[in-house]
């Protein structure tokens, strides 16, 4: 497979994220997301996989669990920080990507067809 | 006291001494091997510092960091750390991707192979010159030419960046300045 600039590479994750059948758990949505990312990154990008790599490499990395933060009123909902966006994870398995000025990036329904604040 | 803890607060009270006018937002993890962050802004200026205990401090400073980057710049210790943000702030400086030449062309999607045609040497001379730690600045301006850019160097103090252009002499010893040629 060809390499693809990291745009693109990105554009390709969310699309796959958006593709992909609803999780039914909070472990479920973050492994999905997970699984989504290496995979695209493998395919795309020679850049070997790192993760304990703490400068940016070039490559893109899934959400950590000692990223993880609790919401406050929201106890079924986990706030993943990153360095410029925070993922929000529901317990129905609804994913939502925003900004750090909470713009949204991209928002997803769990099983139950509800998103992350409903 | 937890020690990263204690660390974060050290930072922010160097920064918020220093830069009184800055806003700072410290984001604390759940777990105490977790991730913290510190977001410092100043004007249109926005840095975010990363930190935890087995890596120290990561630095970013600069628009569109893409879902999943990791830090630019790394930082062993708060002294580290903090002379490096006050230079980010005093100058407006932003902090960028590192890259060596090799990921360099990567990023650029050229191969070996095409780089070596552009720049008319061998393939094997790329590689060499990819795994070299000493680069003449004329070699360096020629390869980031070839991958469609152009070259510039600037040496960064605490109260100014300057724009550095090299004296070259030509075969005919004629001496005109790099930006000239």
């Amino acid at each position: 497979m060809g390499q693809l600039s990291k745009t693109e590479r990105l554009a390709m994750i969310f699309e796959r994220v958006r593709s992909a059948p609803a999780s039914e758990s909070a472990e479920e949505a973050l492994s999905q997301l997970e699984d989504i990312i290496n995979d695209v990154e493998d395919e795309f990008t020679e850049i070997p996989r790192n993760p304990p790599a703490w400068a940016s490499d070039g490559r893109l990395y899934p959400p950590q669990a000692d990223y993880a933060r609790s919401v406050v009123d929201h106890p079924t909902v986990t706030r993943y920080r990153s360095i410029a966006h925070n993922t929000f994870i529901a317990a129905n398995g609804a994913i939502e990507i925003r900004r750090l000025n909470n713009e949204m990036v991209l928002s997803k329904a769990g099983i139950d067809g509800r998103k992350v604040w409903t | 006291m937890d020690v990263m803890n204690e660390k974060i607060r050290e930072l922010s009270s160097l920064l918020s001494a220093r830069f009184p006018g800055a806003e700072l937002s410290i984001d604390e993890p759940d777990s105490e091997v977790g991730h913290w962050y510190v977001d410092i802004t100043l004007q249109d200026q926005h840095i975010t510092i990363v930190a935890n205990k087995a890596h120290g401090f990561g630095v970013t400073a600069r628009d569109g960091v893409a879902y999943g980057e990791g830090s630019d710049e790394t930082y062993r210790t708060v002294r580290d750390v903090f002379d490096r943000i006050k230079r980010l702030l005093l100058s407006g400086a932003h902090t960028q991707e590192t890259k060596s030449l090799s990921q360099l062309r990567k990023s650029r999607l050229v191969s070996q192979v095409e780089l070596a045609k552009r720049l008319h040497i061998k393939q094997g001379s790329v590689s060499k010159l990819e795994h070299r730690d000493d680069v003449l600045v004329t070699t360096l301006k020629n390869v980031v030419s070839s991958l469609g850019g152009r070259l510039e160097l600037r040496a960064v103090f605490d109260d100014e960046v300057v724009n550095l252009q090299f004296e070259h002499k030509s075969h005919d010893g004629r001496v005109t300045q790099a930006h000239e040629q």
